[in-house]
């Protein structure tokens, strides 16, 4: 028999929240309306096209008073309450719904009860957890603090003692990867019988997620790679002004480079299974900021001590020099296309840009103008930064979270490269300048620079390390 | 499974990527499906003990080349390319066997007029092959040649390899062609197509080694059937002392391997073998002249031999580390990934009987009528136990007096079933007001309402019944209104199962508006 969890509790107390969220379900409806769930909707796990355990969303309880009642009668006259309610009632329209959410329990189900930690008990709380108890099926309770606060907590844990095998705080709005994982494994202390399934579910899990960290590595890489091997060229008639054709080739690059970001980032939406709900980042984020914004090159990339350990330094002073030494000449010639561009002299000041235009050739009939591959060493760090900080709010987004506009605060220290190690960033400083240099021998530099992303995700995301090209 | 990969199944491993890559309608998905599937069947069958990256790849070829043959016997651009390189490899080799053979035959065309010029056996077989390897070696060849664009020889070669191979995929279906094409530029053009040189590489080491081999056999066939003499001359003042130390050096590899006379002439022979134009030959000693033949012998074996044999020994191990790189590429790394991680799906069911049609609680809210009670009257007010406490009772009292309620008496109601049904029995009897309490920050459910719709049946007609709905209570503040939705939300379930039921204002009545 496939082992199965019942999702039970009071109407809008976030069984369906819980359930998207810790099955990653993000088309599961939720609605401030309670109610909304009135018939049983099973979510099964499936493993390798079999299914191992299943999930199933139940109806809030409607009249918990009165089936107390009638299951405390059948329980003084020795008969197995829950099925005796179930066959006395299962007619009766004023208790369809009770019986509904029974439905899964008579089929051997394990109970999760789900309550609203930041409201206080009620009688009516206790008298379903006094039913669930008396149907005598494995149970544990998931305090899902709906709005954050906690101070009701301690009145239910004391009740919950008395009721379930065991309790856990899961809030359906923050929980992430790790507390999925640590609720999974806390099932299976409710039922002997279901703590090897229950394993080798966990395992899955962490199999999977390993699997998706490792994808998203891989389009990290990609987008690195595309970004800073991206070019573009222009050819210009000689009696037409070099300065709108700049502009519009500078706009180009950008918006080239804002649209591969774009698709890395919904691919990495998808890997994470934000399927039908669009995900929103925080208001405050900097991922709001272009690519070239003065707080986006603020904020992200790595300080100037720590570009210099990458190695990458070097080549950005020498060209802030150069283009000193031309006396601004150059820059006459080459950096003079608007406030954009400003931007990027927010880390080497206003001379050292983060792609610089070149006037590639002056035939007689066209001038060739090309931008692009980026050399700032600085660049391919904001990249980097720019998408570590998007996996890390995806991955932190809860499914069963729909409150899209609620400010979420910016992990940053973490998940940043600043936060890396020396060894680190010279390891990443050497991809870098070896996609920089468009380099033969870049497989081995991106086979390292994988597995140190793969490291950084499995920091962010709270999942277990694993040896470098151990599958299993 | 423990095979060496073949040139065969790199460049098919290759094909089929693309393959995969080309077929649009494939999602990682799809992708991830048929490659775990291949990976249950093998281990349901048995056939992947251990689990390496190169296992699952072998495994993945295997299915993948039984799944695009379907009966047709395609020639796959692998079995193509392979094909071509071991005939051009065999040609190669046939072609120094020949070369080697050739030359060494007509160096030893000795008449007897004239010893054979050791100097010029040296200077034509031995030291361009010297130069040649000390060319490979002083340039970091070996251990660049995998980063580099191909040497100019190799890629004399792959040109018209490709071309050939080119012309073969032609003959077949236009996917093997086209993306099959792309693979084989991929190994002349690519970074990653460094791959194709070390099969270049073996094959001009064994034309080499043929060579020498076929060069060697004939020395020590004429040797063995001919009467040889081996001479020295130079125009320079050269003499047999400073020749005998060279000899000496080129011969330390093989000295201790051989006895002395073995190993290289005497300076005694040297000099007993140096031919002197005008003086004629006559006066020289056969054993003198004989001496060289060993001695050139090994320096054939250890300068022209064993080097190419010690190359094509390095183009193998090139070729494997160079493999060994190929196979680390990310779009393979995704094949074992795709393999070993298993499918997993926690997706719902189709949704189906969920309530629709409902007025959206976000609608604004009525403002409750504010009641301007005639004259005051006593009640009856029924509070859930959970608010049963002094502070509620005596807010609640505060509150009602100004509508028009003097709260003379207070049940707990919702303790239990069966205290509700006999309070629910009591009321028929009750003749004035009463006031049902609901906390409506809990979501209204069947229970409360039917409580609500069985009073409202009971009570006589000249009982009022009122609702007063209340808020989620704060730490100093019992008793506060409650919030729009939950206002519009419990008025609608209660206009949903009674009638004629008022709704008292709260305290912040206005707050059912703007709490």
């Amino acid at each position: 028999m496939i082992p199965e969890f019942a999702i039970l509790g009071h109407p809008n107390e976030g069984k369906s929240s819980v359930l998207s969220t810790l099955t990653e379900d993000d088309s599961v409806r939720i609605s401030a309306e309670p109610g909304e769930t009135i018939k049983c909707r099973t979510f099964p796990v499936i493993i390798d096209n079999r299914e191992i355990i299943r999930f199933t969303d139940t109806p809030g309880f409607q009249n918990p008073t009165r089936m107390l009642s009638e299951m405390q009668k059948f329980s003084e006259s020795s008969e197995d309450p829950l099925q005796s309610f179930y066959r006395r009632y299962h007619n009766d329209d004023d208790l369809r719904h009770d019986c509904e959410l029974l439905r899964p329990l008579l089929r051997g189900a394990g109970i999760l009860y789900v309550a609203d930690g930041s409201r206080p008990l009620r009688q009516v709380d206790l008298a379903e957890m006094e039913v669930l108890r008396l149907t005598g099926k494995p149970r544990m309770a998931i305090l899902n603090c709906k709005r954050g606060e906690e101070e009701f907590s301690p009145q239910w844990k004391a009740q919950f003692r008395k009721h379930f095998n065991s309790s856990r705080v899961f809030n359906a709005h923050r929980a992430d990867y790790r507390q999925r994982i640590r609720l999974l494994e806390a099932l299976k202390s409710i039922e002997q019988d279901w703590q090897e399934v229950l394993d080798y579910v966990v395992t899955t899990f962490k199999d999977d997620w390993r699997n998706r960290n490792y994808r998203t590595s891989e389009l990290i890489s990609e987008l690195l790679t595309d970004c800073l091997q991206l070019k573009m060229e222009k050819n210009v008639a000689p009696e037409t002004s070099l300065e709108p054709a700049k502009k519009e080739l500078f706009h180009r690059y950008t918006a080239k480079l804002a649209h591969l970001e774009n698709l890395c980032h919904r691919e990495m939406r998808k890997i994470f299974k934000h399927n039908v709900f669009d995900y929103r980042l925080p208001s405050h984020s900097i991922l709001h900021q272009d690519l070239f914004a003065d707080e986006t090159w603020q904020f992200l990339g790595l300080s100037r001590s720590q570009l210099a350990i990458t190695g990458g330094a070097g080549g950005a002073a020498l060209a802030a020099g150069l283009d000193l030494a031309a006396g601004g000449a150059s820059l006459g010639l080459f950096t003079s296309i608007g406030g954009a561009l400003g931007a990027f002299g927010a880390v080497y000041g206003s001379r050292n840009i983060a792609s610089k235009i070149k006037v590639l050739g002056i035939g007689t009939a066209t001038i060739k103008l090309q931008i692009g591959p980026n050399t700032n060493p600085q660049f391919p760090f904001i990249v980097l930064d720019r998408a570590l900080l998007y996996y890390s709010h995806i991955t932190t987004w809860a499914h069963g979270r729909r409150d899209y506009d609620a400010s979420l605060s910016e992990k940053s220290p973490p998940v940043l490269t600043r936060s890396l190690p020396r060894t680190s960033l010279k390891t990443i400083g050497h991809y870098f300048r070896m996609l920089q240099k468009n380099g033969s021998d870049v497989a081995d530099a991106e086979d390292t620079f994988k597995k140190l992303i793969m490291r950084q995700l499995n920091v962010v995301s709270g999942a277990e390390e694993y040896e470098d090209n151990d599958f299993h | 499974m423990n095979k060496t990969w073949r040139f065969e199944d790199i460049v098919d491993l290759d094909y089929f990527c693309r393959l995969d890559r080309l077929e649009k309608q494939s999602t990682e998905m799809d992708l991830h499906q048929r490659d775990r599937h291949f990976f249950l069947e093998a281990r349901k069958l048995g056939e992947l003990r251990t689990i390496s990256h190169h296992q699952c790849l072998r495994f993945w070829l295997q299915h993948r080349r039984r799944f695009a043959d379907d009966g047709a016997q395609h020639h796959t651009p692998g079995s193509t390319l392979d094909n071509l390189l071991w005939a051009g490899s065999l040609l190669l080799l046939l072609l120094g066997g020949v070369l080697g053979i050739g030359a060494g035959l007509s160096y030893f065309a000795y008449t007897g007029q004239t010893p054979l010029n050791v100097f010029i056996f040296f200077t034509i077989f031995i030291l361009p092959q010297l130069l040649f390897i000390l060319l490979i070696v002083l340039r970091p060849v070996l251990l660049r040649l995998a980063n580099n664009d191909f040497p100019p020889l190799l890629r004399a070669l792959a040109a018209p390899l490709k071309k050939a191979a080119e012309r073969r995929l032609r003959a077949t279906d236009s996917t093997v062609e086209t993306v099959g094409g792309k693979a084989l530029t991929s190994l002349f053009v690519e970074k990653t197509g460094n791959l194709l040189k070390w099969p270049l590489f073996k094959a001009t080491q064994l034309f080499a080694v043929a060579f020498n081999i076929g060069l060697a056999a004939v020395t020590l066939f004429k040797i063995a059937t001919s009467d040889l003499a081996f001479g020295w001359q130079t125009t320079l003042d050269i003499g047999a002392g400073s020749l005998h130390s060279l000899v000496q050096t080129l011969a330390f590899p093989w000295s201790w391997l051989v006895a002395e006379s073995l190993s290289h002439p005497t300076l005694q022979q040297i000099e007993g073998s140096r031919i002197i134009l005008k003086e004629g030959i006559y006066h020289l000693t056969t054993t003198d002249l004989t001496s060289w033949w060993p001695f050139l012998l090994f320096c054939l074996l250890f300068y022209g031999l064993l080097p190419r044999l010690i190359l094509l020994l390095a183009g193998f191990i090139m070729y494997r580390r160079s493999m060994e790189r190929y196979l680390r590429q990310r779009k393979f790394y995704a094949i074992s990934r795709r393999m070993l991680t298993p499918l997993v799906s926690t997706q719902a069911e189709p949704e189906e009987n969920r309530r629709d049609n409902r007025p959206s609680t976000a609608e604004t809210p009525e403002k409750p009528a504010d009641s301007q009670p005639i004259s005051v009257r006593e009640a009856l007010i029924l509070i859930p136990v959970d608010l049963c406490d002094d502070n509620t009772l005596a807010s609640l009292k505060e509150y009602l007096m100004p509508q028009g309620f003097r709260v003379s008496e207070s049940k707990a109601i919702f303790r239990s079933y069966e205290e509700d049904r006999s309070l629910l029995e009591e009321m028929t009897d009750v003749d004035k007001a009463v006031v049902v309490v609901f906390e409506a920050w809990m979501a209204p459910i069947r229970e409360q309402l039917s409580f609500l719709e069985k009073l409202a049946c009971r009570l006589r007609q000249e009982a009022s019944l009122g609702i007063c709905l209340v808020g989620r209570p704060g730490p100093d503040r019992p008793f506060v209104s409650p919030q729009p939705q939950e206002y519009l939300l419990w008025r609608r379930k209660i206009d949903e199962c009674c009638t004629g039921i008022s709704f008292l204002t709260t305290p912040d009545s206005a707050g059912a508006k703007e709490p």
